[in-house]
């Protein structure tokens, strides 16, 4: 096993613009904060859902931001759980992130909330049926266990808990994954979700997800720290990456083939290749299996990627994974249901017939990027306050690693 | 130290008669309300299963009836946006792709035995009354639309908008979700009181809604169900909803 | 700021300190401060929320003292409360709670305190014979709720305004039930119709 040495530090204000992108972020925050006090001021009208399409953008960055939160966690579990040394220094900073995002993507559902006033009634009424309540468990639940593990990674007289508290965290992050992607699963009025599978292809949403955003977390850090992210750290993250993809394109893929197949649902499958929801569909599936392409050819050819492509690779992957889970979210609802089936709907004046059309508002951009930009505020703040951020020190392990 | 500001000992004194008279009011007035044989004051149970038939062969297309009565009684308005604007009641014309029937028919909650809207609803404020009435507790709703989500019917609103005027006897308001109640307000005030939809499809001459409770065999939507039969949307859902088709 | 806590920045010997290895002093030292500040993060919120809920005991009271007491306008209808006035100031929202839910959940109609009945006898007309809102400025609820700064939820949702058809002896029996004194009334008065 290859010896890492690195020590964790509080990053400084003076480096890498620090202070602007902090600045920057509560900007953005406090635009989100104004965007939903006019969306819940104002109502619902003025955002781009309605009756037809319930859940819209905010609903898609919650998730994206829940599912990145449990997705942040692979470093923590990969170095803490399967030993991976590599991944050790980033113990600290995954842990952190995954709280953040998580925080923020709450935030996030609770500001779209018709009463968000009435948190308090969300957490002290509770109905066990409700695969929504248990997530309410979930999330908070692993808010907690991120901070205990936390504690236990920061603190020497703790650290022979890591292994066991790192192991709870895996479980917990496969069974909050799970528990969200089932949120969407067992809605058996909707052709598009009523499957079981969503729950694994969330879970390989929020692999790919989390992957994507810890990396670029980890090149601003390495910004905000003067230092470069040593090449051997881009190589094992572009690599987990690339495994993280294939299991979301095997997951989507057998979605939507055992949904073409199905003959209740396959008219429904089709539109989503042709229809409304074609552009988003294609684009995150293309790009996603672009990515994956390219991974494989430098894997193959040189093994070297350096900082720039490793990044634009994140960020394409995370664009990839954001489409497809739009696509899913909205595309689901924009198909009518089928209540009559063997009959057409000559009239209703309620969209029986007909695809509905949603277009997203400012004000849900507004909100949606407010949460990404929270959490990257709090995570700016945990970064000042905590010895999180690892400094490692590359030749040795390098070395090493060759050697084994 | 009192926080009443009007609390002398003679006011008090006053208060304290006030008060035992209104006990012997209280005493007459439930004794007047035996007169009046107001059934509300027990509980909703589940010996009756409230429903709707829905005969589609005189309901016309065109005829919006059940709708305006709906919305007169709960004081919804029906200007606006159709997308955003409350439609607990909404009519549809249906054409069978082989025959070329033609059908029309009202659509709103059809209160189901095992609605999916209770299941997912995380503070428990979708619920179902013990007697089949499927409502919105809009006290604890946190306007969350997962139970839209999960709705196979499409049947519930989302206020997008803030309202004024509402009817006393049908609170609504902005960010909470809602749904056809079946009258509740009105079922409970009196036996044998209809829904408004019910009432104003009779007043103008169809007559194609019948309420009545589904377990008593000599109810007439008993009756009817039994001799014309009646079909549930989407039966393959399994849900046993409360509202039934014949004809469709 | 980056000045303010030298102790916390990490100099270049502890660079070599091993992932592994034991700790230089400094950096369990500064982890002690880390966890400190940790500490202090939580703490912050619960010390604002406490002196907050003093600073609340503190207003009320100072409340109580003042002079400039609301002017509740009195009942427009009947001439007895459901309730004692002691009561219904002190636990009307647990009245109304409690039979809220009986009714919604359960589908009792028949109790008294229901927030109809309320508006029905306590909300005003104005000069044309038109009904105010109960909640508007001065009237029955608002007066006493911003005098206490208590915000009212009831009528985002609840008509603030009696039926419209609400005139005792005209008005449709079932109306008139969910409040007992208008329901003698109405006996009353259709007695001496009659």
């Amino acid at each position: 096993m290859a010896s890492i040495i690195a020590d964790h530090q509080i990053v400084k204000p003076i480096r890498g613009n620090y202070l602007v992108w902090m600045l920057a972020m509560a900007l953005l925050v406090v635009i989100g904060g104004y965007c939903a006090y006019t969306m819940e001021h104002e109502g619902h009208h003025i955002s781009g859902m309605n009756n037809r399409v319930v859940w819209g953008l905010p609903h898609v960055f919650a998730i994206s931001l829940i599912l990145a939160a449990s997705g942040a966690l692979n470093s923590a579990t990969l170095s803490s759980v399967f030993n991976q040394s590599m991944h050790k220094p980033w113990a600290r900073l995954s842990v952190v992130l995954a709280i953040c995002l998580l925080i923020s993507g709450l935030l996030v559902l609770v500001l779209d909330l018709g009463r968000p006033d009435r948190l308090f009634i969300a957490m002290t009424t509770y109905n066990f049926r409700s695969i929504f309540s248990w997530n309410i468990f979930l999330y908070t639940g692993f808010i907690a266990v991120c901070v205990v593990y936390l504690a236990t990674l920061l603190d020497r007289s703790l650290n022979r808990y890591i292994a066991s508290i790192g192991a709870l965290a895996l479980l917990w992050r496969i069974v909050l994954t799970t528990g969200t992607g089932s949120i969407f699963g067992f809605l058996v009025g909707r052709s598009a979700l009523d499957t079981a599978i969503l729950a694994p292809l969330f879970i390989a949403l929020s692999l790919v997800m989390g992957s994507a955003v810890f990396a670029l977390v980890v090149a601003l850090v390495s910004r905000w720290q003067g230092t470069p992210v040593p090449a051997n750290t881009i190589r094992q993250f572009s690599k987990l990456m690339l495994w993280c993809l294939l299991a979301l394109l095997y997951f989507s893929v057998v979605h939507h083939l055992t949904n073409l197949y199905v003959s209740e649902h396959s008219s429904d499958e089709r539109t989503m290749f042709t229809g409304p929801m074609a552009l988003p569909f294609w684009l995150g599936h293309i790009t996603l299996f672009g990515v994956c392409v390219w991974l494989v050819s430098r894997q193959r050819i040189i093994e070297a990627i350096n900082q720039k492509q490793w990044l634009l690779s994140c960020v394409a992957a995370l664009f990839g994974s954001a489409m497809i889970l739009y696509s899913t979210i909205i595309g689901s609802q924009l198909i009518p249901q089928n209540l009559f089936p063997g009959k057409e709907v000559t009239s209703s004046t309620f969209g029986d017939a007909g695809f509905a059309s949603y277009f997203p508002s400012v004000w849900e951009w507004g909100l949606g990027m407010g949460g990404v930009a929270l959490s990257m505020l709090l995570l700016g703040f945990f970064l000042r306050v905590l010895p999180v951020s690892a400094h490692v020190i590359e030749p040795v392990a390098d070395i090493s690693d060759q050697v084994t | 130290m009192s926080r009443v500001p009007v609390a002398d000992n003679e006011k008090s004194l006053q208060a304290r008669r006030r008060f035992l008279q209104g006990l012997g009011l209280a005493g007459m007035a439930s004794m007047s309300y035996s007169l009046l044989e107001v059934k509300a004051k027990t509980p909703a149970s589940s010996d009756k299963r409230w429903g709707l038939l829905i005969e589609t062969e005189k309901c016309s297309s065109g005829c919006d009836a059940c709708v305006r009565g709906c919305n007169e009684e709960h004081g919804i308005d029906d200007a606006g946006d159709d997308l955003t604007r409350a439609q607990w009641i909404r009519k549809i014309d249906l054409k069978d792709e082989l025959t070329g029937n033609e059908t029309s028919l009202p659509v709103m909650c059809q209160h189901c035995e095992s609605a999916p809207c209770v299941d997912v609803c995380p503070t428990g404020a979708s619920f179902k009354r013990a007697d089949g009435v499927v409502l919105v507790n809009k006290h604890t709703c946190i306007g969350c639309r997962y139970c839209m989500m999960a709705c196979p019917y499409k049947a519930r609103s989302f206020i997008h908008e803030t309202l004024t005027e509402q009817k006393p006897s049908a609170p609504r308001g902005k960010g909470t979700v809602e749904s056809c109640t079946l009258c509740v307000h009105r079922i409970d005030e009196e036996q044998d009181r209809q829904p408004a939809c019910a009432v104003k499809c009779t007043e103008e001459a169809h007559s194609a809604i019948t309420f009545g409770d589904l377990n008593d065999p000599d109810s007439s939507i008993s009756q009817k169900l039994n001799t014309l039969g009646g079909s549930q949307i989407r039966a393959d859902l399994q849900l046993n909803t409360g509202v039934r088709y014949q004809g469709l | 700021m980056a000045c303010g806590r030298p102790k916390l920045r990490v100099g270049p010997s502890q660079r070599e300190g091993g992932f592994t290895d034991s700790v230089p002093a400094t950096v369990s030292r500064m982890e002690n401060q880390s966890m400190r500040i940790t500490a202090l993060i939580v703490c912050l919120p619960l010390c604002a929320f406490g002196a907050a809920t003093a600073q609340g005991l503190l207003l009320q009271r100072a409340g109580s003292q003042a002079e400039n007491r609301p002017v509740i306008p009195k009942a427009s209808k009947g001439d007895q409360c459901v309730a004692d006035t002691e009561i219904m100031r002190k636990d009307h929202m647990s009245l109304l709670n409690h039979q809220r839910d009986e009714t919604v959940i359960e589908g009792i109609r028949s109790e008294p305190y229901s927030l109809v009945s309320c508006v029905n006898c306590h909300a005003q007309t104005d000069t044309s014979g038109q009904a105010i809102r109960i909640d508007a400025e001065g009237q029955f609820c608002e007066s006493c709720h911003s005098y206490a700064a208590v915000k009212i939820d009831c009528f985002t949702c609840h008509a603030a305004k009696p039926a419209a058809m609400e005139v005792i002896g005209n008005a449709e029996p079932h109306l008139m039930r969910d409040n007992p004194h208008t329901l003698v009334s109405y006996l009353l008065n259709k007695e001496a119709n009659e």
